[in-house]
């Protein structure tokens, strides 16, 4: 038989046709994907005894119990801890996958130096060249000096403010959500300093909650689920997006996005008229405070919030002046706090409600805590209120912030030749931007101190070094020592050779301060004055403890409410603490969308996506399949509006702020208000395929981020 | 010769192409399940148990095989030369393991034995009615067992080129009712 090249293109046909429906290819594929696995120098736990240790997670302020399972000493499993007080065991992802963040691929395990050209243009530098100069930079600068803690509470806070105490023009500057907190504000709004505040989640029945993440990460996850679900407490929500608060409190009223503060005046004008004002509110010039009030009528704020009378009426009428109900705004971590004016006003509430001295507390100092290190020498300032263009010097350490900070907010701080220092294990977010970059440990690989949040009692719990962090990466204590003796600049209270000394020094001073009590699951609460010795407080802390400080005693929580039409100033005794100028946060007008810009960008994520240097590389393709968090390259929309823009789900659109753009796919998203685009932050690493940050698209006052004027295009 | 080619293609894809993927080694010593489950009415437990601390024994060691096999119970070579080499000789028997996972997923006997009440059946088919063990086969390309589930995991018929796979896993999970995040199984 003659086989002709007809028939052996034919054979060769049928038998590529018949390796196609044959496993060959589709096996050979499926194994070499799941080769690409193995490779040898992907890192893969080695094979030892397994132990299960708890610890704190370090990565933001929530500073959740955990419990760590080890395999030959190394984490390879982070659960929430069952037992730990007032978190029902539960954890959010980004603590979840904390145990891999030493081998996260953008690692930096050398100092780094920026170098003209390339992406990012960096180039392995020695630690002394990197001192010399820091040093050098600030010695010359004729700016200020200042570093950015990203985590305020942490020991290492009192000895970068001792460390700049050491010249003229520095200051410790935080991120906005540190100061622009609930409690923080509160504070401020008053004229005789109260001291740090505090929500006294015992005493509270019923919390007022403004966009604030309160079942989804305030405080700890679970914190106020735990106290709803015991019948201790209910929630309203006004919230813009159907987030997860809003879907589990007793009460969601959506509102129009960015209208928190209309809301809140519109609340405390009824609480007014009504007479539901606590004694204890002692404004002095109560009719002047009233008629600052008197516009926010129900309509205006209908028009405004798109709240109607009826709702707005029914949940003043549940809100009595009897100090257990407070009113809570803060919002989204990666989203960034509420407007100054905006969280101002709902504190306002808190104020009318006679909340002070019952649900918020003052907390009380604590002696030679060296936390709170050179804090009458130093300013702490909001990122934001320094005026632009004047840092000459910044270092910043955002490694366990738990809060975003937009590049272009930081850089219009900077002076023209200013330099940028960023202390981070991840070459990622800010440090991308820095002419030097320092490698510090990253999370259990190093003890760290875990200050809790902004609003709550203060506490510490410690998160454990499992595994050694390696030669390469420097601790901040040691880099604060060289420079300091490079500069002649010597610290008092913080003198320490290593941060784990810095810690053991804490601990020493919070026993002999003898201040609050501390909590180890499964076990009961211990007095910090009944323990013996810091060594014991350290075994406590190291066991998954929590350290709380006592609040001030609650002052009487039965005085009657003040009738209408009651005038305050010729009958309230005077108080030693006054609120100041708050007719002029209510007179303020409501924020409202730019020309030509008719929709809104949301920018959200919770504190899993806040910073590149705190999220598993594996929690970008959980978010991004699971559709658990908002994600920067998905702009969700409702389906409405995808009707109304013709917004077609298949195409890439351009989402553009006054600051920029980002090209995104639509996904229609109910839960999303109409008019509305909700993304979430995208922490910006060194690997190229990460998409936009919507961060970036900070509005151009420098101040929020949370909620921009946009407008969509086809790409 | 386009049929020719297509049939030749499809045989030597499904027939033989498999069993090239795989090597195959024997166990160091054969042994047979349906003796001990059936004439000496054992259970799965009594081999492969739960510690007392609730995790999952695996393999027994020799001195539990020795409690009862210190002596030939029967008149079994392989009995005799299992006590020969590995009783008398206090040695662990190096069996090679069907279930070696991926380092990427994370298994748990005691949260589908002791927690989800699964048979053992369920996922390990009649392996306990079995006369002997089958070879170890590893994937030359990939390096994971190959007998790692069976067609009776999930009720799913598998291909014969196939190992157990992620969608075994959410298969059944999903077909009892049970949630499936990523990080359950990806720690």
């Amino acid at each position: 038989m003659k086989v002709s090249r007809r028939d052996m293109l034919m054979l060769l046909g049928g038998g590529a046709v018949g390796t196609i429906f044959s496993p060959i290819p589709w096996k050979l594929l499926r194994d070499s994907s799941v080769w690409t696995q193995n490779w040898p120098w992907i890192p893969v736990p080695k094979r030892g005894a397994a132990a299960t240790a708890a610890s704190a997670c370090p990565l933001c302020p929530s500073a959740c119990g955990v419990r760590v399972r080890t395999i030959g000493g190394r984490p390879v499993m982070v659960a929430g801890l069952p037992d730990a007080p007032g978190q029902r065991g539960a954890l959010c992802a980004a603590g979840s996958g904390v145990h891999q963040l030493p081998w996260h691929p953008d690692r930096v395990r050398t100092p780094l130096r920026r170098v003209g050209g390339g992406s990012p243009g960096f180039e392995p530098a020695s630690l002394e060249d990197a001192v010399g100069a820091i040093a050098a930079a600030i010695r010359e600068t004729q700016g200020t000096v200042a570093i950015l803690d990203g985590r305020p509470g942490r020991v290492l806070g009192g000895a970068y403010r001792e460390f700049l105490s050491g010249r003229a023009d520095t200051c410790v500057l935080v991120p906005p959500s540190a100061v622009r907190a609930s409690m923080p504000v509160l504070r401020k709004l008053h004229t005789r300093d109260p001291g740090p505040l505090a929500v006294d989640l015992d005493v509270v029945d019923t919390i007022v909650g403004f966009s604030a993440p309160l079942l989804d990460g305030w405080g700890q996850p679970g914190l106020v689920q735990q106290r709803m679900h015991e019948g201790r407490l209910r929630l309203f929500q006004f919230e813009a997006v159907q987030s997860r608060t809003a879907l589990m409190a007793d009460r969601w009223i959506p509102i129009t996005p960015g209208t928190e503060r209309a809301v809140a005046l519109g609340l405390a004008r009824m609480l007014i008229r009504s007479g539901r004002v606590s004694p204890a509110f002692g404004y002095a010039d109560f009719k002047a405070f009233v008629a600052a009030y008197e516009p926010w009528t129900p309509r205006r704020v209908f028009e405004v919030a798109g709240v109607d009378e009826a709702t707005l009426t029914e949940v003043a009428d549940a809100l009595a002046p009897t100090g257990r109900v407070v009113a809570i705004g803060g919002g989204d971590p990666a989203g960034g706090p509420l407007p100054f004016e905006d969280e101002a006003s709902i504190q306002v509430l808190n104020l009318l409600l006679g909340a002070m001295g019952q649900a918020v507390k003052a907390q009380r100092p604590l002696a030679d805590d060296p936390a709170d290190a050179a804090s009458d020498r130093v300013a702490t300032r909001d990122l934001c209120d320094v005026p632009d263009g004047s840092v000459g010097v910044l270092i910043a350490d955002l490694a366990m912030a738990g809060a975003t900070v937009p590049w272009p907010i930081l850089a219009r701080k900077m002076a023209p030749q200013g330099l940028l220092v960023s202390l981070t294990p991840v070459l990622a977010d800010l440090a991308l931007h820095a002419q030097w970059v320092i490698p510090t440990a990253p999370a259990f690989t190093a003890a760290h101190d875990c200050p809790g949040h902004p609003d709550l009692p203060r506490s510490l719990r410690l998160a454990r070094g499992f595994t050694p962090a390696g030669d390469e990466v420097v601790d901040p204590v040691d880099l604060l020592n060289r420079l300091g003796t490079a500069l002649g600049i010597e610290r008092q209270a913080t003198v320490a050779d290593a941060l784990d000394d810095l810690m053991a020094l804490r601990l020493r001073a919070l026993h002999r301060a003898g201040d609050g009590t501390v909590f180890v699951a499964g076990k009961d609460p211990v007095a910090m004055a009944e323990i013996d010795s810091p060594e014991d407080v350290l075994s406590m802390l190291r066991a998954g403890g929590c350290w709380r400080t006592a609040l001030a005693a609650a002052a009487s929580a039965e005085e009657p409410a003040v009738e209408a039409g009651d005038d305050q100033t010729e009958t309230a005794p005077p108080r030693p603490a006054m609120p100041f100028a708050l007719e002029q946060v209510a007179a303020k007008d409501s924020g409202g969308l730019v020309n030509g810009f008719q929709m809104y960008l949301i920018v959200g994520g919770g504190v899993e996506r806040t910073a590149g240097v705190a999220r598993s590389p594996i929690l970008s393709k959980v978010d991004q399949e699971s559709g658990l968090r908002p994600f920067a390259n998905v702009a969700r929309v409702n389906p409405a509006t995808v009707a109304s823009h013709g917004l077609r789900p298949n195409r890439r659109w351009r989402v553009s702020t006054p600051q920029g753009a980002i090209t995104m796919r639509i996904e229609p998203d109910p839960t999303v208000p109409p008019g509305a685009i909700l993304a979430g932050a995208e922490p910006q690493g060194a690997l190229p395929w990460n998409a936009g940050n919507p961060v970036d698209l900070a509005a151009p006052d420098g101040k929020t981020w949370r909620l921009l004027p946009a407008s969509i295009t086809e790409a | 010769m386009f049929l020719a080619g297509l049939i030749g293609a499809l045989a030597f894809g499904w027939i033989v192409f498999p069993p090239l993927m795989y090597s195959s080694t024997e166990q160091p010593i054969q042994f047979n399940h349906k003796i001990h489950m059936g004439e000496a009415g054992m259970a799965c437990a009594d081999c492969h148990p739960f510690r007392d601390d609730g995790t999952f024994a695996g393999l027994p060691t020799t001195a539990q095989c020795a409690e009862c096999h210190e002596e030939p119970i029967g008149d079994s070579p392989l009995e005799k030369a299992f006590i020969d080499e590995y009783v008398r000789k206090g040695r662990e028997v190096e069996w090679l393991v069907y279930s070696r996972q991926p380092m990427n997923a994370y298994f748990s006997h005691v949260a589908h034995v002791t927690v989800g009440k699964l048979t053992c059946e369920e996922c390990h088919g009649d392996h306990g009615a079995t006369e002997t063990i089958p070879p170890y086969q590893v994937n030359r390309i990939s390096g994971y067992s190959r007998a790692v589930g069976g067609a009776a995991t999930a009720g799913r018929a598998l291909l014969p080129t196939e190992v157990m796979r992620m969608d075994t896993c959410s298969d059944c999970h999903e077909k009892h009712g049970r949630r499936s995040p990523c990080l359950e199984c990806h720690k």
